[in-house]
């Protein structure tokens, strides 16, 4: 609970706003989706699949970029402002849960207003990936692959801008940390038998076996580590001048 | 609570460079604090050091006794609004009235109604975003969410860069009547001595890093002296005097001379019809800042 007052208008304005955005562009690609699904059913031929599920990768790349973008203007304004690292260490992290947790409903929510316009339209609306949710009406798996994704996507961008921020090389060196971290939840939610990568067989000798509880615990550990590399690079992050 | 700050062998280095030097320095109670050096001598250095933008690499930075690195106690009451409008460069994007409203939730001693009179006077237009401004008014607003802050300690880095003459002037009287209207600590670092030294109560000057004098502003303006009257008489005072500054105007000529003048010096001055005003800061700044151009 943040008892200080300006602690706490910097939290509202700090997640507050994001999860607005997040929102903002979750609407706007839905609609693009509906837009191009329209374009290629007049144009191209009839429509087979969901739109809306074939941008779901573009939707995490878009929310990896929010996360670079936000991390890199909300610090400096911050600071310079009296707020310390720290603090702006643990709003993000809570603005990262936030933004998924509200993602997470807006995306299952456009298969569910999809399904309108699909029904009108005589569409199959299907989902060609795989994953947690298979159909397109599986709403409460939606929401929660989204919930367990996309805090190590947005964290990955997080911490790949500051590093960025903070220097080129730093920045450069930090982008395959953020890719084996991507990759480990992402594989973890989309093995047919929830396996963690890399641990299944640590694991096994250890006599856990995969399932749902490893693959949550995968994707927690994304994040987790995601938030530890942004603390390691935010700490005593200097705040850039024009000369130095 | 009367502001103060101290820093003690205070080191900064990036890589190869040494921006400060173990300098040691006390600043205690509220007034305009003038922060000369010439450029790369560490000015926006040891500001950034002092607001908590950046780490010191040794040495120890204070305000009100309290370290300032990552100090949430302490850090809601410093300010630092680095020139150049470093300050809204993450502002870009934002319209004037969100940066405002920005620094109205995260600045506990904000003055809404003084930034509002203040975008008035410097005809910033509120909707405009930031990036829409010319650099000038990015310069000035930076320096209203300085001023309207209200922090305890102030500080303000070359602020001016890129506003035009008015505007500077408008904003020093601005300084000037707030630092009385509200006394706190302002401290204002230049390179254009002359344009801000009428308003100056202590000077801190600091040359590669380290800490040159810092004294009253009236005290340093006493080290010295501009001398003026007839050419033949002037370049009789000053003979064997550290001569800063000379010029010379048909028969009558000024010279400013460094180094304090006895009693018997000046009712000589007076006795021969020499006028004698108080050294400029300008030259004195030069004189002792000289050396190796860098």
């Amino acid at each position: 609970m943040i008892t200080d007052p300006i602690a706490r208008a910097a939290a509202r304005r700090f997640i507050g706003g994001c999860t607005l955005w997040a929102l903002v562009g979750v609407a706007a690609l839905f609609l693009f989706s509906l837009a191009v699904t329209t374009a290629v059913a007049t144009f191209a031929g009839p429509i087979e699949v969901s739109g809306w599920g074939e941008v779901s990768l573009p939707l995490k790349w878009g929310f990896l970029a929010f996360g670079a973008v936000m991390a890199v203007v909300t610090l400096p304004q911050h600071v310079a402002h009296g707020r310390t690292r720290r603090e702006f260490a643990v709003h993000q992290a809570v603005c990262v849960v936030a933004m998924a947790l509200v993602t997470g409903i807006a995306a299952a929510s456009a298969f569910a207003l999809e399904s309108l316009v699909y029904r009108v339209m005589d569409w199959p609306q299907e989902v060609s990936r795989t994953g947690l949710y298979t159909e397109a009406d599986q709403y409460a798996l939606v929401a929660l692959e989204h919930w367990l994704v996309l805090p190590t996507w947005i964290g990955v961008g997080v911490f790949v801008s500051l590093g960025f921020y903070r220097h080129i090389a730093l920045g450069a060196a930090l982008i395959p940390v953020g890719a084996v971290l991507v990759h480990v939840v992402e594989a973890a939610v989309k093995s047919v038998d929830f396996s963690a990568p890399y641990l299944a067989e640590p694991l096994a000798a250890l006599g856990v076996g995969s399932g749902p509880g490893v693959m949550v615990a995968s994707c927690l550990v994304g994040f987790l580590l995601a938030m530890v590399v942004t603390w390691a690079v935010v700490r005593d992050i200097p705040l850039r001048s024009r000369t130095h | 609570m009367s502001p103060t700050i101290s820093a003690e062998e205070l080191r900064l280095r990036y890589r190869n460079t040494t921006a400060v030097d173990g300098l040691t320095l006390t600043l205690d109670g509220p007034g305009i604090y003038g922060l000369i050096g010439r450029n790369g001598s560490g000015k926006t250095s040891l500001m950034s050091v002092l607001a908590g933008f950046r780490r010191a690499s040794g040495g120890r930075a204070r305000v009100n006794g309290q370290p300032v690195f990552e100090n949430p106690r302490i850090l809601p009451e410093i300010c630092l609004i680095r020139g150049g409008a470093d300050t809204v460069e993450h502002e870009l994007r934002n319209r004037v009235s969100d940066a405002l409203k920005l620094a109205a939730d995260l600045r506990p001693n904000w003055d809404a109604d003084y930034a509002d009179e203040l975008v008035s006077k410097f005809g910033i237009d509120r909707t405009k975003r930031v990036v829409q401004l010319s650099t000038g008014q990015r310069s000035a607003l930076a320096s209203i969410l300085g001023l309207a802050s209200r922090a305890p300690v102030t500080l303000l880095d070359e602020t001016y860069l890129g506003m035009d003459a008015p505007a500077r002037y408008a904003f020093y009287d601005e300084l000037l009547r707030d630092s009385m209207a509200h006394p706190r600590m302002l401290i204002v670092s230049s390179h254009l001595v002359d344009e801000v030294s009428p308003i100056l109560e202590r000077v801190v000057m600091i040359d590669q890093g380290r800490l040159l004098l810092h004294e009253d502003a009236e005290t340093l303006r006493a080290r010295g002296a501009t001398v003026s009257g007839p050419a033949d008489t002037v370049a009789d005072f000053v003979s064997g005097r550290t001569v800063l500054n000379e010029r010379r105007l048909g028969r009558s000529a000024s010279a400013v001379v460094y180094g304090e003048l006895a009693e018997a010096d000046r009712a000589h001055a007076r006795e021969s019809g020499l006028e004698l005003e108080p050294v400029p800061l300008q030259d004195l700044f030069v004189h002792l800042t000289k050396g190796e151009n860098r």
